[in-house]
């Protein structure tokens, strides 16, 4: 993501939860969504087939 | 023989003492209480002391001895817990000022009812990051926990009131929580034995969470043997926890003290090479030449299982806190209030991601451990910065310090493994830690590994600070 599509995806996705992002927090809030965005990218460089499922698994005892 | 009422005295001793009559557990709560009077105030570690019902416990326990009963193998020992465990008749902090606010607990945490039943006795409740979510306890409603060996320096997080209280002997044995090395970065800093169990091991009732897919809870202490012995009193299936496995308890202590025969052990090598310091390589070396580690192993993508466990903790911690965050946001810690905000607008698809790598790593994790008993890697980078510390350097590369102390322990906790952290003796240096690294449900090993590692003089957590 570039820093206009974080900005832009931080704004609307705030909205849409309803949170106010104040001026005070923007940028800390840009700045920590911009380090999780560079994770995602390594995260979302694999690729699995449907066999891999997403833990945990929900059990009853 | 060590004195029950000193700083030096570890809980098996203190039991010990006690349960022989040596030693009141009146006198024992009394001295550790005279310790953090005296002390705690250079190291805030702790942000409440539970004086009343220490001495009533105390009583308990010697009327028990007067009337001929034979004691539980805690009895007498001095303990206390990181703020986010439940204690009845205190508000669970959990580090923040927004908990303030709340009611006290109606009753303790399940760990805290297991510990008080094998006759420990609970002095109080420990200093920690805001909502557990940080590595160094630069608290900024309660103030940072100092680290004994050097007070300008981190006692590490966020378990570091935990850490701190244990390392300058307050008391021998603290409860803390380790989501991605909450309890093995203070172990490692504040130069401690920590224990963060097979994830779902101990019961998480009534403490209070932070990322309910990775939260573990577990003990800290001066030795193996005093971890063991707090651990075995922990353990057992707790209906009430959900994420507890139906596991019978398989007490630590009577093994402790088998040898190495037959252990495999092996250096993790790859992502734990490149992000150990100096001093984190040696400490490592040392290890694996006392264990008689033959080889190196690597772990497949290593950097993208902390990226996932990094991810799934921004998302659950932050959505977790979005009542308060819409309502009183100013109310956190600024710089952990703007992680919990990114976290909780993340996408979906990427969370969900992220628990599909772990569960491939997983089973990376656990082919490894079909050749090998006990993996071996630092736990800190770097030893303690000074409080403050923003970036450090590593091979040319400049860290964000905060989280990049946790880069050696996220991955290991992200896929759930027993971890026993030791401390690596190190005269005039500043203390840092090794994990020891076992394979799911198989703590006993770390800490045989761990107690063989003291017996060799390699370990060893002497109270600091005087």
């Amino acid at each position: 993501m570039t820093d206009d599509e974080i900005a832009a995806w931080v704004d609307a996705a705030a909205r849409g939860l309803g949170l106010s992002i104040s001026a005070g927090q923007r940028a800390g809030v840009l700045a920590n969504f911009k380090r999780l965005a560079a994770m995602a990218a390594l995260v979302n460089a694999a690729e699995f087939d449907e066999t891999v499922e997403p833990a945990p698994v929900f059990r009853h005892d | 023989m060590t004195d029950p009422l000193t700083a030096a005295a570890g809980a098996a001793e203190i039991a010990a003492a006690v349960r022989s009559g040596r030693a009141s557990a009146a006198d024992v709560a009394r001295a550790a209480l005279d310790r953090i009077d005296a002390r705690d105030r250079v190291y805030n570690a702790f942000t409440a002391v539970t004086r009343e019902r220490a001495l009533a416990a105390a009583a308990a326990i010697d009327a028990r001895r007067a009337r001929g009963e034979s004691l539980p193998p805690l009895a007498g020992v001095p303990y206390a817990v990181k703020n986010l465990f439940d204690v009845r008749g205190l508000v669970t902090l959990a580090g923040s000022a927004i908990n303030r606010d709340r009611a006290p607990a109606a009753a303790d945490a399940a760990l805290v009812q297991r510990m008080d039943a094998a006759g420990a006795v609970l002095v109080g409740a420990l200093n920690m990051d805001e909502y557990a979510y940080g590595f160094t306890t630069e608290n900024s409603h309660y103030g940072p926990t100092r680290n004994p060996h050097d007070t300008s320096r981190i006692a590490g997080g966020s378990s570091g009131g935990s850490a701190a209280a244990v390392a300058a002997g307050l008391v021998p044995i603290t409860l803390a929580s380790d989501t991605n090395g909450s309890i093995r970065v203070p172990a490692s800093l504040c130069g401690i034995f920590g224990l963060k169990p097979t994830f779902g091991r101990l019961s998480r009732f009534g403490s209070y969470p932070f990322v309910a897919s990775l939260d573990h809870l577990g003990p800290l202490a001066r030795s193996a043997t005093d971890l063991a012995l707090a651990y075995d009193a922990m353990q057992g299936h707790d209906a009430r926890d959900p994420a507890c496995a139906p596991r019978a308890a398989e007490p630590s202590l009577p093994a402790l003290a088998d040898t190495a025969a037959g252990l495999r052990v092996a250096r993790l090598g790859g992502y734990f090479d490149k992000y150990a310091g100096e001093q984190a390589a040696a400490a490592v070396s040392a290890v694996c030449a006392a264990l008689g580690a033959a080889e190196t192993v690597e772990l497949p993508e290593v950097a993208r299982a902390r990226a996932a466990a990094f991810l799934i903790t921004a998302t659950e911690g932050g959505t977790l806190h979005l009542p308060d965050l819409r309502k009183r946001a100013d109310d956190f810690d600024p710089l952990i209030r703007d992680r919990l905000l990114a976290g909780a607008l993340t996408p979906s698809a990427w969370y969900l991601q992220a628990q599909r790598v772990r569960s491939w790593f997983r089973e990376e994790v656990r082919k490894r451990f079909e050749r090998c008993d006990l993996l071996v890697a630092a736990a800190t980078p770097i030893p303690a910065t000074p409080i403050g510390t923003e970036t450090f350097t590593l091979a040319g590369e400049t860290l964000p310090l905060r989280p990049s102390m946790g880069l050696l322990t996220q991955p290991i906790s992200f896929v759930g493994l027993p971890v026993v952290v030791v401390p690596v003796r190190r005269p005039g240096g500043l203390p840092i830690g090794v994990q020891l690294i076992a394979a799911p449900w198989r703590e006993a090993v770390a800490l045989r590994a761990a107690r063989l590692l003291e017996k060799a003089g390699v370990v060893a957590a002497p109270v600091a600070g005087g």
